[in-house]
């Protein structure tokens, strides 16, 4: 049956660990009450771990044996390759292990670190560069892709004109008669809404000279042919003639004597646009006071 | 959270601005009931008593508007802001006081100031003071509209009005706050924006303590703001807010990334040869007046309050000249036939200025024509139209002579910004007078509303600012972020 690796791996670390924190030699097996770097009892896995520690191929340790009642002692010293492995095994623990070191170690301990540092800022260069180097080749990869999906719109586009361009020519090269399909389709198209400041300000301009034409003629002809122009202009009427309201001086004037919240009949609608800024009242409503009302007031005046 | 409100007081109308968090972008306060405007963002500065079964009360804003103007019994003060910039009132006999120095001035009691003559103005010396005390009115603030006061009219108690009006906006804007932040008007620290007038330290005060009692939270840093620099951060930054290094400090790269200023600012802090400040030109055309303000930015620290002098240069100037579009609208009458003056007269005189508008884009337009009713067109022929062109001319000329005599008294020799704002920036030509004589200053870039179809002035690179810009920019900087750190 073979030891567990990774409990062999262990117990060789902790002898390395525990023999840099000693001064001179230490013992690596315990004997009686005597400590030793690893642990007491027997198991399969301490005694891989005093082979590894013993094996002059691994050179972890510089071994010294003395005959102690006629058993045969260790005495251990940690070699640089030995230092090596703890500290590249327990890389977190570096700065932990540095301080914790007998001094007689120290310097050797550094020299460790210091290659390993070496070695593992030359790795991660090296990573760097490679990471750069296929960071650059998607770039242009996306780049190429992009320019030809460009291309390949553009030569598309150019077709498409060139096709309406041919299909302009061809209605415009058909005999004209009023009301036929072709000025049909070319008055019905969708209107776009306003977006742009000049856009909304000529709509508003344009919504405003209506409602004064409307105000300034008595006509009802010309009123309800107006009309028609302001509701499709995109002007709302506020009120509808005779409806009964509640009177609020910034919808409706009046020449009533009406106070806010009070009844009131609308006499003449008013008008507002909503552009897509806000909305706009550019009429009030005229409101005037109920009929049995103003009646009323009268025979009280009276 | 940190959220922030900024209200931009001014005579005619107040708006209100709302900046969310400090990372949002600041958006004026809008509400469908203000529909006298297309943005739904004008409140009316007005107050009214109505006595109505022998009890006073009184409303505010649009509560206001809701009244019939003819009702019985109500009285509606307008123009009361400029109140709190007159300084000092006289005490009268019965002890009402009357509204000083405009008053005194109209009944020729205080010499008018300096260089308000009949000369310079082209009136005759009878006119005089009445002409001057409109001008100073004007100069204080006075609304479109408004006249001076006459002679013994006496003043309601500004201060209550204030208190009202303030308290009142309050309770306008609270649901809109709830609705958007989910916080009350009350929680929300704000700013407010005042006219740069070199002597308002009184009026300051005696507004923070309003605002206070009418129950809304000052900001403890920056309470009060000169509006040219409001107007300008505004403009600047377009209502962005944008801050890092875990929301200690704006991050301008961001908020100025519209103008040149960040460049100029990251020259200044590398020590290249560049100016180490940015002149900031603010002009305001109004109905009545024309306002020249100068904001000196130092782009070595921008943060800096806006004090002291730069080169002997004042970092913060403001001058206010009695010539408006309504000065214009009279000259114009003035240059058209006489039959067509009283339909002029008929839509200058109604309350609703949508007509009057109307014609002013129209006829101040590129179009240089406009039909009032039918039958009469101002600028129908080519003689009349002529007139009508050379009269804008003269007007546009003057407004820039003003320009340029407010950076004279001041030694101003560089202008990096002009913001042009107002009803009067909007015309045209006076927009193209005051670029091209400006331009000597060494103007980088004019800020100005300019739709997409009219040509840009001639000879500058134009940022063009939205329709919303133009007339909410003093609310939108006064909630800027840039104040959290600035001094305002």
């Amino acid at each position: 049956m073979e030891a567990d690796r990774s409990e062999v791996s262990q117990l060789v670390l902790g002898a390395l660990e525990t023999a840099l924190q000693q001064e001179g030699e230490s013992r690596l097996v315990p004997q009686g009450k005597k400590k030793g770097l690893l642990p007491g009892g027997a198991s399969r896995a301490k005694s891989e771990a005093v082979h590894q520690c013993l094996d002059a191929k691994l050179r972890l340790f510089v071994v010294r044996e003395v005959v102690e009642g006629g058993k045969t002692a260790y005495f251990v010293v940690p070699t640089p390759e030995g230092i090596e492995k703890l500290f590249t095994q327990r890389p977190a623990q570096r700065g932990e292990l540095l301080e914790k070191c007998a001094n007689s170690y120290k310097e050797a301990v550094k020299d460790v670190v210091h290659r390993l540092a070496e070695s593992e800022l030359r790795q991660v260069v090296a990573q760097q560069t490679q990471l750069a180097n296929r960071a650059a080749e998607l770039r242009e990869s996306v780049a190429r892709m992009a320019s030809e999906q460009l291309d390949a719109i553009r030569r598309t586009k150019e077709d498409l004109d060139r096709q309406a361009a041919d299909l302009r020519q061809l209605i415009d090269e058909q005999p004209k008669t009023p009301g036929d399909g072709g000025d049909v389709a070319r008055t019905t198209r969708r209107i776009e809404p306003p977006r742009t400041d000049g856009d909304i300000d000529f709509q508003r301009d344009l919504c405003r000279e209506l409602v004064f034409a409307w105000q300034d003629t008595a006509e009802p002809d010309t009123r309800a042919a107006l009309e028609r122009v302001m509701l499709n202009s995109g002007l709302a009427q506020v009120g509808e003639v005779g409806a009964a309201v509640a009177f609020d001086g910034r919808e409706h004037r009046t020449e009533s004597d009406l106070l806010p919240g009070q009844p009131a009949v609308v006499v003449e609608p008013g008008w507002q646009y909503r552009s897509p800024r806000g909305l706009l009242l550019i009429a009030q409503a005229v409101v005037a006071a109920p009929a049995h009302r103003t009646e009323v007031n009268d025979v009280a005046h009276a | 959270m940190s959220p922030m409100l900024s209200i931009d007081f001014g005579n005619s109308f107040t708006k209100v601005a709302l900046r969310p968090d400090m990372d949002a972008a600041t958006v004026p306060v809008k509400d469908e009931s203000l529909t006298w405007d297309e943005l739904n963002l004008c409140v009316p500065t007005l107050a009214a008593s109505h006595e109505r079964g022998g009890k006073l009360n009184w409303h505010y804003g649009t509560d206001v508007v809701r009244l019939r103007q003819a009702t019985g019994g109500l009285k509606v003060h307008r123009n009361w802001k400029p109140r709190f910039f007159e300084g000092p009132a006289a005490p009268t006999g019965n002890g009402v006081p009357l509204r000083k120095p405009v008053a005194a001035i109209a009944t020729g009691e205080l010499p008018p100031p300096p260089g308000m003559t009949a000369e310079a103005w082209d009136i005759t010396q009878a006119e005089l003071p009445s002409a001057q005390a409109t001008a100073l009115w004007e100069r204080l603030g006075g609304a479109a509209g408004s006249t001076a006061p006459a002679e013994g009219e006496t003043d309601p108690d500004h201060k209550q009005i204030g208190f009202g009006f303030f308290r009142w906006l309050r309770t306008f804007v609270d649901p809109v706050c709830r609705r958007q932040i989910g916080r009350a008007a009350a929680e929300i620290p704000v700013r407010v924006s005042l006219p740069s007038f070199s002597s308002m330290a009184g009026a300051e005060l005696l507004l923070r303590d309003i605002l206070e009692e009418a129950g809304w939270k000052l900001d403890d840093r920056t309470p009060t703001l000169r509006e040219p620099l409001s107007n300008a951060i505004g403009t600047f930054t377009k209502g962005a807010n944008v801050t890092h290094r875990n929301r200690t400090a704006p991050h301008y790269g961001q908020m100025f990334q519209n103008t040149g200023m960040l460049a100029r600012m990251r020259a200044a802090s590398l020590g290249n040869k560049q100016p180490k400040t940015a002149w900031v030109l603010v002009v305001d055309v109004g109905g009545y007046t024309a306002d020249f303000a100068m904001v000196g930015l130092d782009l070595e620290d921008i943060d800096a309050h806006v004090e002291g002098q730069i080169d002997g240069k004042p970092r913060l100037a403001h001058m206010s000249k009695p010539l408006g579009v309504t000065d214009l609208d009279q000259r114009v009458r003035r240059a058209i036939p006489e039959e067509k003056r009283a339909a002029l007269d008929a839509v200058i005189a109604d309350p609703d200025q949508q007509r009057l508008e109307a014609f002013h884009k129209g006829c101040f337009g590129h179009r240089g024509q406009h039909v009032l009713k039918w039958g009469v067109a101002i600028g129908e022929t080519a003689a009349e139209k002529g007139n009508i062109r050379d009269t804008i001319g003269r007007f546009a000329e003057e407004v820039a002579d003003d320009a340029e005599g407010f950076l004279s008294v001041h030694q101003y020799d560089r202008i990096d910004d002009l913001i042009l704002t107002g009803g009067g920036t909007l015309i045209p030509a006076v927009r193209d007078a005051l670029c091209s004589r400006l331009n000597y200053y060494g103007v980088q870039k004019v800020h100005t509303y300019l739709t997409d179809g009219e040509p840009p002035p001639p000879a500058v690179a134009v940022h063009r600012l939205g329709y919303e810009l133009v007339r909410g920019a003093t609310a939108i900087g006064g909630a800027s972020v840039y104040f959290d750190f600035a001094g305002g």
